[in-house]
């Protein structure tokens, strides 16, 4: 089983430091060892900035947090030269993307040309300054929000960029109970985020990184991933189904998922799983049918519910 | 309760009257009980056709004649003709005689319809060669005249013969058809000798055409059939299931049940006791239902699976769905069916099921060769435990 997740879980979830975040954490926690990014969907005051503070504090990582405006350039992103009068030379000022777990908040608000930066250096892992390129610190994880409900001043992400997160997680409010306790112990909460010591280094990441790629996947999987992937193009409702990276996707994060359920193998139950969080955001809805109520969240549903799993 | 028994009684009474009324016999007198269908046709045959029993005839009836070799050539048609197994007057062998040999001019003489015969020779005197169309439509006018009955089938001989003339002598497939034709012509001709030879052989028939006196003749057939039960009888009113309980036992039934009746009625303590021993029966009834379930459920899937552990996870899943009447649909995963019966497998039973459940998922998804002897221990601890009998559980 995977430390990280088993400790970070401990900590976090049973501890109550996070209430009602069991799947946001799980979800996060398969994204950092399959080496993904993640969009979290949610309202504004749903804990997002707090679990990823949380898990960077805990994990030994780097964690650094933009804050998305209209008037954002790519430059206070990657980073830029100044010139130093002491040394009478350019130095470099990196930007906040030179860390392990970004948070980028309100994505949708940044302009297209500082998103489109930012999503380049999220898929090459690495970002060009003055035609100089900088190697990225393993791991490089962004943790991008958007607010569902502000439409005005925003700009959505294209389909292709929203393609290269891996997951996409819609987290909502807690229940009452979650309620209660979060109004009770929320002082407490506060200070215990900010006394979180970390418990692992940046070489255990990579280590169980690592382990997770070597998680056994059986041929019959695979079949069954790519059934998957080809039911969304199919599906009546569909606009645009999923792409072969959404298949790439299914299978890391399932191995991942596995690797925190204790397990060296992956099962069907680890493909759906994470298959609503890997091809939600990837499955786009006719607007005929979206305006009727339909929603990629469904016909994904109705996928999983129509592919039979390996027999025998 | 005293309600429910006396509307149990009604039921048997009104169960039961049938059941001994149908002992009666119901059939209206003069007419047969039982119908007899009969063997073969040829005996009916045999009975409409009276007398008419020689082996000759039925095999004609039987074997209908058919050309014994197709004629390839003109040749062989004639020699067909002179052979003389073509049923012909002297007046249409005149006719076809020398056929191989025969000229347009001569060919449209011998016809006798004037219309076709006018037909073909516009067709001669104005000397040119027919094309394409002109000899489908010419085909198609003398179909048309033998459906009518306008032409004989010497004339369509005659009349094809004469337009294999007129052809040019490079469209073969034109004179291969009209070739053809002249051979279902000869068919027609043969298989009228049949029909002449079968109403020949019919006594009533022969009877119009003898000319031997009415009352020499064989007495018409008479009407056998009823005498040797060939109609069949009217539907029995009895109850196909019932008839064959004997009145007696049905009369020890209801008197018993009358009297078990009256006793839990009468008495609360023995009403007791006979809804213990009820119970128990139907519980018993309901084991064997399942067992039997089980074991057909079983049989089928075994055959085309990889190997004998998944065998053995497949088929307890037949069990646990025979016994929670929860049926795994194809895209519900191991685990999710797990999760469904649940709820419906009590202790040792559900243990054995999630241990078989992740011994499979190990041996199928990780190929852990050590997890098959779990699954098969954990298989005939199911299997055991709910006593079912299947091919797998020696192995």
């Amino acid at each position: 089983m995977s430390k990280i997740f088993s400790v970070v879980k401990r900590e976090l979830i049973d501890r109550e430091i996070l209430i009602e975040k069991d799947l946001e954490l799980k979800l996060i926690i398969s994204a950092i060892l399959s080496r993904g990014h993640v969009l979290v969907e949610g309202v504004p005051g749903v804990a997002k900035t707090y679990t990823c503070k949380a898990i960077a504090r805990l994990l030994g990582l780097n964690f650094k947090r933009v804050q998305m405006t209209p008037d954002l350039l790519p430059s206070d992103i990657i980073g830029y030269y100044v010139y130093d009068q002491k040394s009478s030379a350019f130095v470099l000022r990196k930007g906040p993307i030179f860390t392990n777990i970004l948070l980028v908040d309100e994505i949708n608000r940044a302009s297209p040309r500082t998103q489109s930066a930012l999503l380049e250096a999220m898929q090459e892992r690495q970002v060009t300054i003055e035609g100089e390129i900088f190697k990225l610190e393993e791991p490089f994880i962004v943790i991008a929000t958007e607010n569902p409900i502000e439409m005005e001043g925003v700009f959505p992400l294209p389909e292709a960029q929203v393609d290269r997160f891996l997951l996409k997680i819609i987290t909502g409010y807690t229940t009452h109970k979650g309620l209660v306790k979060i109004a009770k112990r929320a002082d407490e909460i506060e200070e215990a985020i900010e006394n979180l010591k970390p418990i692992f280094s940046r070489e255990d990441v990579l280590e169980e990184i690592k382990a997770t790629r070597s998680i056994h996947v059986d041929d019959s999987i695979y079949d069954y991933v790519a059934n998957i992937v080809e039911e969304t193009r199919k599906h009546s409702a569909t606009r645009l189904g999923a792409s072969p990276r959404a298949a790439i996707a299914l299978v890391k994060v399932a191995k991942a998922w596995a690797y925190c359920e204790g397990r060296n193998y992956v099962i069907p139950d680890d493909v759906k799983a994470i298959a609503k969080y890997v091809l939600v955001h990837r499955v786009l809805v006719k607007p005929e049918l979206e305006i009727q109520g339909v929603t990629s969240v469904r016909i994904v549903e109705e996928v999983l519910s129509k592919i039979p799993v390996p027999k025998p | 309760m005293k309600y429910r028994i006396l509307l149990i009684l009604v039921l048997l009474v009104l169960f039961t009257t049938p059941v001994v009324a149908g002992q009666l016999d119901r059939h209206t007198l003069g007419f047969p009980d039982k119908a007899q269908l009969p063997e073969d046709v040829n005996v009916i045959m045999r009975l409409v056709i009276h007398g008419n029993e020689s082996s000759e005839y039925m095999s004609l009836v039987i074997y209908p004649p058919i050309l014994e070799e197709t004629p390839e050539s003109l040749k062989d048609v004639e020699k067909l003709i002179n052979s003389g197994r073509i049923p012909l007057s002297t007046r249409d062998f005149n006719r076809l005689r020398d056929i191989s040999d025969l000229g347009v001019i001569d060919a449209i003489s011998r016809i006798e319809n004037e219309d076709l015969k006018k037909l073909l020779q516009n067709l001669y005197t104005s000397n040119s060669t027919l094309t394409y169309s002109e000899i489908e439509q010419l085909l198609s006018y003398i179909k048309t005249l033998k459906a009518q009955g306008k032409i004989t089938p010497v004339d369509e001989i005659l009349a094809m013969r004469a337009l294999m003339e007129l052809l040019s002598s490079s469209d073969d497939v034109h004179t291969r058809e009209l070739f053809n034709n002249i051979v279902l012509a000869l068919r027609e001709l043969e298989s009228k000798k049949f029909a002449s030879s079968l109403v020949e052989s019919l006594p009533v028939l022969q009877l119009e055409q003898s000319t031997t006196n009415i009352s020499e003749q064989s007495p018409l057939p008479r009407l056998l059939i009823p005498q040797l039960g060939l109609l069949p009888s009217l539907p029995h009113l009895k109850p196909p299931l019932l008839i064959t309980l004997p009145q007696q036992l049905v009369l020890i039934v209801i008197s018993s049940l009358l009297a078990v009746t009256v006793v839990l009625l009468l008495h609360s303590k023995a009403r007791v006791e006979f809804s213990s021993i009820f119970t128990g029966i139907l519980h018993r009834a309901k084991t064997l239902l399942h067992r039997r379930k089980i074991h057909l459920s079983t049989t089928p899937p075994i055959s085309g699976f990889r190997d004998i552990y998944l065998d053995m996870y497949w088929n307890s899943v037949n069990i646990i769905e025979a016994l929670t009447s929860i049926k795994r649909e194809a895209s519900t995963t191991h685990r999710e069916y797990l999760e469904q019966v649940r709820e419906k497998l009590r202790g040792e039973l559900l243990s054995t099921f999630t241990s078989i459940t992740k011994a499979y998922e190990a041996y199928r998804y990780a190929c852990s060769k050590s997890t098959a002897i779990l699954i098969a221990e954990n298989y005939k601890k199911l299997v055991s435990s709910i006593g079912v009998k299947t091919n797998n559980t020696s192995s």
